[in-house]
């Protein structure tokens, strides 16, 4: 677990300016959300803060370091992406123990972890199946399983829910919740979807257009007393 | 075709057209193979006066006769050795030159990319002589490398070409899942790529497999003594020797087309579709 901060954080393709200095500070343990329309550059942040995206000016700390020209892995952070990312030749036990694998783990270190986070998601009985024999739901699970194995510093969430069915969003929104609740770990969590934000996430950050954000309050407080017209208008009722 | 036909209704017409064109096509390809295969079985005076039907007895001891000398074997032995060879190194060197021009932006790589792709226009024959003058330099003459660097070289082209557009088309999030999980490239192409790239793995051994199995220019002017001759310039020799004695030539081709056929069955199955059926979201 650990703190997130973002000090004016730039990212530009060429001449096109995609984030305009955007500056933000995460608690550790806390549950933010990212919300904005699309193309407002909200994955791209995500990416930068996990390290899969250059930053073209700007620091990202996690737990007090800057870690601008660390690895994913050196960041000690876990993603989850939207189009859930498994291994479709890997069961789904070795889909999750694949990064203590890959850090050098024994087996049974790495049996007893996946076993641990297979209870916890309840893929105990699905752990032998290759994510091709699963529904969305599970391949989801299995996706969170394979982030919390590792017991990151930081959880990163791509839209993890948009593939999923109305009631298996519900669903699976509890289950993050729980899941944070229970790990508290740090966690960044983008979507463009307003219900989840504000039941998921401790703050909301708005990002608008032009790829700059606006400053984030505690969610509960978003949508009744906004702080400027921006969150008025992107966080309402549907 | 079952897709066609269970969601169109085709008119008896179109059917008929279907069947006796595939039927056509099917008799092309295996009216010589059988006409060869049976030729074996029978006696030259047969084989004058009936080619391509049933022999009027059937003669098993052109092919146990061939298959009890040592010439076969030793020539299938030769051809399996540089087969192997040649598919192996097409194989790894292809696959992770591919993966350096799917994965890794560096300088001048389209430039490389483009080098190893003008080896498609040339066939081996157009360079025999600068190729005989190098081989000879590097005192590889009459050995079995001799004959595989050269079909390496001249397979790389295509071999990468198949391997690098497979690449580019798995899931580019399987990579950024892999790169947060903690691999570099070299684990994700052996941990990743790799398992995933069945079907091309077979579908690049196939075409070198056959291709240096059939080879015939690069042996005949790399290898000169018999012993490590294959089997196309075996045949040679065989055919001069048995020129007249037609049944045993056609024995002796049809058991020297078999292994390929067989390889081909093997690495057929390997070859199927939706092999990266729930990476991810489609």
């Amino acid at each position: 677990m650990a703190s997130v901060e973002l000090h004016n954080i730039h990212k530009a393709y060429g001449a096109l300016t995609v984030i305009h200095d955007v500056s933000l500070s995460i608690d550790d343990g806390e549950f933010i959300a990212l919300v904005g329309p699309s193309g407002c550059g909200k994955s791209t942040l995500l990416r930068m803060i996990a390290g899969l995206e250059e930053i073209t000016d700007g620091d990202v700390s996690i737990g007090g370091q800057v870690v601008n020209a660390m690895t994913p892995r050196e960041r000690n952070i876990a993603m989850v992406f939207q189009s859930y990312a498994l291994y479709p030749h890997m069961t789904v036990a070795e889909n999750m123990g694949f990064n203590l694998k890959l850090s050098g783990e024994t087996k049974p270190v790495i049996e007893q972890r996946v076993n641990e986070a297979a209870r916890m998601l309840d893929l105990t009985k699905l752990l032998d199946r290759k994510p091709a024999q699963l529904s969305g739901g599970q391949r989801q699970r299995v996706a969170m399983g394979r982030a919390i194995v590792r017991n990151p510093a930081v959880f990163l969430f791509d839209e993890p829910l948009s593939n999923l069915d109305a009631k298996l969003r519900v669903q699976m929104r509890s289950e993050i919740k729980a899941l944070h609740q229970k790990v508290q770990t740090t966690s960044i969590y983008v979507t463009h979807d307003q219900i989840e934000a504000m039941t998921l996430a401790d703050r909301i950050v708005v990002m608008n257009r032009a790829g700059s954000s606006s400053r984030a309050r505690r969610s509960s407080s978003t949508a009744s007393r906004p702080i400027s017209s921006l969150p008025a208008l992107s966080v309402r009722r549907p | 075709m079952t897709d066609l036909a269970s969601s169109v209704r085709l008119t008896t017409g179109t059917k008929i057209y279907l069947y006796v064109s595939l039927t056509i096509i099917a008799a092309i390809v295996l009216i010589p193979l059988l006409t060869t295969a049976l030729g074996g079985f029978k006696t030259l005076g047969d084989l004058r006066t009936n080619p391509f039907g049933l022999p009027v007895e059937w003669h098993f001891e052109n092919y146990t006769g061939i298959l009890f000398g040592d010439r076969y074997w030793r020539q299938m032995m030769n051809s399996l050795i540089i087969a192997v060879l040649t598919v192996f190194l097409t194989l790894s060197v292809s696959a992770m030159a591919a993966f350096a021009f799917a994965h890794v932006k560096f300088f001048g790589s389209n430039f490389l990319l483009n080098y190893f792709l003008i080896g498609l226009m040339f066939p081996a024959a157009t360079a025999i002589l600068p190729l005989f003058i190098r081989i000879r330099d590097l005192g590889l003459l009459n050995t079995y490398w001799g004959v595989v660097l050269p079909q390496v070289a001249f397979g790389l082209g295509m071999s990468i070409l198949l391997f690098r557009n497979y690449f580019r088309n798995l899931p580019e999030e399987l990579f950024q899942a892999a790169f947060v999980d903690g691999c570099g490239y070299i684990r994700f192409f052996w941990h990743i790529s790799l398992p995933l790239s069945r079907p091309i793995i077979a579908t690049v051994s196939i075409i070198s497999f056959v291709g240096s199995w059939n080879s015939y220019i690069l042996p005949l002017i790399m290898l000169n003594s018999d012993s490590i001759y294959p089997w196309p310039l075996g045949m040679m020799v065989y055919s001069g020797e048995f020129g007249t004695e037609w049944e045993l030539v056609l024995a002796f081709i049809t058991l020297t087309i078999l292994p390929t056929i067989i390889v081909f069955f093997l690495a057929q199955k390997h070859i199927i579709a939706g092999l990266t059926a729930g990476a991810v979201k489609s």
